[in-house]
């Protein structure tokens, strides 16, 4: 099962089934495994996406690929303001990439001064798009 | 000409290493913009007098109006002072700058500079159509050290030697040098057809999967 600092790619069924994240794979990063596991969302650095305002800068994280680090291979933008939470869902490890425990701190002091919003994924879907999660019934 | 020497130098820099950028007034402007503040950070060596806010950004009215009123002797001249003083360039914040040019277009180049509070805080007034509106150095602050920062974070000199950008129409491709000579015609075709797609955000990175497979991000 996966554990915080683990790096898993996956698809989420956000906002919807059809949606574009739930049909290209993204990394995410898990922050918290309590009674949900939470997890931010990572994507290669874009300067217009990440530094300009209608990209709303400010709440992502940038992270240059550093093997001591990250898996990343390219410079990464993490978003803090927003954190994907699973619940009644089994996570399979499937791959042993994870990041530091100084980029995790870093990563849960942003969310907390932040207050990032929680998205609840649907639990249902995201099984169904990915077949290393598995629904506990 | 107006322009100093060490303006005409960094054109010149431009002209030999990025043609098509240099072709563009905006992105050379552009270019300009970053080297200086990136000069300013660095070693507070910057040569900011002549720079006015434009809705398009920031432009150095001297470089802008010896371009435009001499076009001929201008790019001349630039390849001249640049061959005769290249030590007027930092080769390395020239890289950057250039780089930065030519994996965004100029719609894109012009909002990013936008985000910087040096052209922004004049914002009201060049947005009222006042013409030429002097940005003042010591409107560079914090905000946008963060940015140039995180840039050339993003993009540090080792990262732009290895890799080279291919433009198809809007749309600026990245790609490794090292697989540079995997990219058949067949690819060419499928690049060709994505960069009609608008969801696509530049940079482009192109790379190949394990597999072969070509990978967009």
């Amino acid at each position: 099962m996966i554990s915080v600092r683990d790096v898993v790619e996956m698809y989420i069924p956000f906002p919807g089934i059809n949606a574009d994240l739930a049909v290209k794979k993204h990394m995410y990063i898990c922050v918290e495994k309590a009674n949900s596991k939470d997890f931010a969302k990572c994507q290669t650095f874009k300067p217009i996406k990440h530094l300009t305002k209608n990209g709303s800068r400010g709440y992502f994280l940038i992270e240059t690929a550093d093997p001591a680090r990250n898996p990343f291979t390219r410079t990464t933008a993490i978003e803090y303001g927003k954190i994907f939470c699973v619940s009644d869902c089994l996570i399979e490890r499937n791959n042993v990439r994870c990041i530091c425990v100084s980029l995790l701190n870093a990563l849960k002091k942003k969310i907390k001064a932040i207050g990032a919003r929680r998205v609840e994924l649907d639990s249902d879907n995201l099984a169904m798009l990915n077949s290393f999660i598995k629904k506990i019934v | 000409m107006y322009s100093s020497e060490r303006k005409r130098a960094l054109c010149g820099w431009l002209k030999k290493n990025h043609r098509k950028e240099f072709s563009s007034p905006l992105k050379m402007q552009k270019y300009l913009f970053f080297y200086e503040l990136l000069s300013k950070m660095e070693n507070g060596d910057a040569e900011l007098d002549t720079l006015k806010g434009y809705k398009n950004g920031p432009v150095f009215s001297d470089v802008f109006g010896d371009r435009r009123h001499e076009e001929l002797i201008f790019e001349k001249e630039v390849e001249n002072v640049y061959e005769r003083n290249p030590l007027l360039v930092d080769e390395e914040r020239a890289k950057f700058a250039g780089f930065l040019v030519s994996i965004m277009s100029d719609q894109e180049l012009s909002e990013l500079t936008h985000q910087f509070n040096i052209w922004n805080s004049k914002s009201e007034r060049i947005k009222k159509n006042e013409k030429q509106v002097p940005l003042d150095e010591k409107d560079f602050n914090s905000d946008d050290q963060e940015i140039l920062n995180t840039l050339r974070e993003a993009y540090p000199t080792e990262y732009i030697n290895s890799v080279y950008t291919l433009d198809i129409g809007a749309i600026h491709f990245v790609i490794d040098i090292d697989n540079a000579d995997r990219i058949s015609e067949a690819h060419m075709d499928i690049l060709w057809q994505l960069s009609k797609n608008k969801d696509l955000e530049n940079p482009v990175y192109i790379d190949f999967s394990e597999n072969g497979v070509l990978l967009v991000d």
